[in-house]
């Protein structure tokens, strides 16, 4: 599932220079839009562009690779054609889907295929702006009353001209992580698993 | 050697020569043996309840005793037996549900059944165990932040990266992992030497420690300041007492009694000092003149092995120094129980202009700091303070839901990418704007109570 090919340059880049991406899309242009993109960068030696359907047709190659990452509508019907791309022992399979119940159809192709250590979670990234703060400290009144006044008398001038001008005082400085308003609450669940 | 893990023990005599992934069971003896793949009968309708409403738990629904289930175990009784034995054994078992008898299985295999499976050491496996059992020793790093990091510091094959951690060298590891042998690591350490614990379960081939250096940070102001020299030197580790774990809660003892810098001689006069010593040995009584010049000879062996060991480790931290020198480092990762501004401040020195750096800290506040000197410092732009939310889901049919939330426990990232520095002007004037402060309250009217 190549797509705009962002995560496949990651990933040539934590393989290089010994290693190889082969990254199928079934989407035409959008595999030749991918391969211009690799050679514009320099990266075209690292990887190897297929044009086909990833769950009919498989990934083109067998039993070599150490890992398959799956970023596709319906990546159950592509398990079994990922078990076989991978190596004979300990690779290691990633399927990314946004809904629970494709996460369940995999979850449940995996372990048909005989897959291990089938282990589905999800990630958050949480940022934060670092800000000075100011907040204002109340103004509680005084330990010591008049007893003169028995409660706060609202319509006395001077109680109101205090109350004012203590709010305006005090204040404590702080710096502050602070999230931000809205932030991603859910991108898809990733589901790993182990070929033994 | 006996293993002791997850209450099994037993000798990994049996496992050498089998591929990685292979499963083992425990026998009696504490052997392992290549475990059989075994035909799961599932074609059996089970027995089993709708619902719980009818199961009392008093705690008598198992008739075996201790006393028996000890038993069924010394006379050889496989683990699959004694789960079958329990099963039948049990008054209550066929009234449970379905999901509710899996359940019970599943936690019945894992007491009784012992299966060992020894997996490849990867940076997943080893950063998973290290969270899981000895957090403290990692500062609480959670795994994803850690693959967050390797992430945000680009840590590729080629790369000259700069290292400061005090996670037992999981963290080392880890970029090791990832740049495959190429390029080159300094690894920055406090006290006496670095600690690489965890770097050794790694299992990378010897070519992997060619280009991996250290240095100590104690030489590190000098070295900014140009005054540097290898005249006095934290002591040789090998000297002392192997520190072979670092206690990031504790005190460390150990380390400074290492740090005591000793005065050490030249190299010139290392050289005298043989040479004295070899006229020494000439004036010795001619009685034990054989005996003593066997133990002199040890002794001048042994003292002569130590000075060229001395005269390497000087080598080796004057290549060292003169690599951080070149000041063109292509990333910096720090992640210690140390407060990290003063580390950042230093050995963001030593790291080329447009290269990402990534500081991790157990906690929030001392990277909020952090941030703020940055901004003052300046030649820093795309600082992010962030971290990672993780969660595990249980995903079954009918039975999917989350695990278990381990948000806010894995720590936090303060990430950024250097540029050139223009000294003449800092980031004081941005940082005014970077202040939001609330927005102030409005003026009181005198009139006004609700303000």
């Amino acid at each position: 599932g190549t797509g705009s090919g962002s995560l496949s340059h990651a990933l040539i880049r934590t393989v290089a220079p010994t290693g190889h991406l082969y990254t199928v899309e079934f989407h035409q242009q959008r595999a030749e839009k991918a391969q211009e993109e690799f050679r514009e960068h320099g990266v075209e030696h690292l990887v190897t562009v297929t044009n086909q359907d990833v769950c009919k047709n498989g990934f083109g190659v067998s039993n070599i690779a150490d890992a398959v990452f799956l970023d596709i509508p319906s990546p159950w019907e592509a398990i079994g054609h990922a078990k076989s791309a991978l190596k004979a022992e300990g690779g290691r399979i990633c399927s990314f889907s946004p809904c629970i119940e494709q996460v369940q159809r995999t979850c449940l192709a995996m372990e048909e295929y005989g897959f291990t250590e089938i282990n589905t979670l999800e990630i958050l990234l949480r940022v934060y702006n670092v800000r000075t703060i100011s907040l204002q400290i109340p103004d509680l009144g005084n330990a010591a009353e008049d007893n003169s006044s028995a409660g706060f008398d609202s319509s006395d001038p001077s109680n109101q001209g205090s109350l004012c001008s203590n709010l305006q005082q005090g204040t404590v400085q702080f710096k502050s992580g602070v999230p931000l308003r809205e932030m991603v609450g859910h991108t898809g669940y990733l589901t790993f698993a182990t070929k033994s | 050697r006996k293993i002791i893990f997850e209450k099994q023990w037993f000798y990994l005599d049996n496992a050498i020569g089998h591929i990685y992934g292979t499963t083992f069971e425990v026998t009696n003896g504490g052997n392992l043996q290549p475990k059989q793949e075994v035909e799961e009968t599932t074609t059996e309708t089970k027995e089993a309840g709708t619902d719980n409403r009818n199961i009392v738990d008093d705690g008598k629904s198992q008739k075996l005793t201790h006393d028996d289930i000890k038993a069924l175990k010394d006379k050889g009784i496989k683990g699959q037996e004694i789960v079958q034995q329990l099963i039948e054994n049990s008054t209550t078992f066929r009234d449970k549900t379905e999901f509710a008898q899996d359940k019970y299985i599943k936690k019945k295999k894992k007491k009784y059944e012992a299966v060992i499976t020894i997996v490849k050491p990867s940076t997943r496996i080893l950063s998973t165990m290290y969270y899981a059992r000895e957090p403290g020793k990692i500062n609480h790093l959670r795994y994803d932040t850690l693959a967050q990091m390797l992430t945000l510091g680009n840590i590729r094959a080629g790369n000259k990266m700069i290292v400061m951690e005090t996670c037992s060298g999981l963290v080392l590891g880890a970029v090791m992992e990832r740049m495959g042998g190429y390029g080159s690591i300094i690894q920055m350490y406090p006290g006496g030497g670095p600690v690489r614990a965890a770097t050794s379960c790694f299992g990378f081939p010897k070519p992997f420690f060619d280009n991996l250096h250290e240095f100590p940070l104690s030489k590190v102001q000098s070295l900014l300041s140009g005054t540097f020299s290898t005249e006095t030197l934290p002591s040789d580790p090998e000297d002392n007492a192997l520190v072979e774990e670092e206690s990031n809660g504790l005190p460390e003892e150990k380390q400074t009694s290492l740090q005591d810098a000793e005065e050490e001689p030249a190299t010139e006069a290392a050289m005298e000092i043989t040479q004295t010593e070899e006229q020494e040995t000439m004036d010795i009584n001619a009685e034990d003149v054989e005996f003593k010049q066997n133990k002199e000879k040890e002794n001048k062996e042994n003292v002569r092995e130590k000075q060229i060991k001395q005269f390497e480790r000087r080598k080796k931290l004057m290549e060292t120094a003169a690599l951080l020198n070149e000041k063109n480092a292509d990333g910096l990762i720090v992640a210690s129980k140390f407060h990290p501004t003063p580390l950042l401040l230093s050995l963001l020195e030593f790291v080329a202009p447009s290269r990402p750096f990534v500081v991790y800290c157990q906690y929030k506040e001392p990277l909020l700091e952090c941030y703020t000197k940055l901004r003052e410092r300046g030649g820093v732009i795309n600082l992010k303070l962030s971290e990672t939310w993780l969660r595990n889901y249980q995903v079954l049919p009918d039975r999917s839901h989350p695990k278990l939330t381990m948000s806010g426990g894995g720590g936090y990232l303060l990430s950024g990418i250097t540029v050139v520095l223009d000294k003449g002007k800092s980031d004081s004037s941005n940082s005014e704007a970077l202040k939001m402060e609330e927005p102030s309250p409005k003026r009181c009217k005198v009139q006004d109570l609700h303000c």
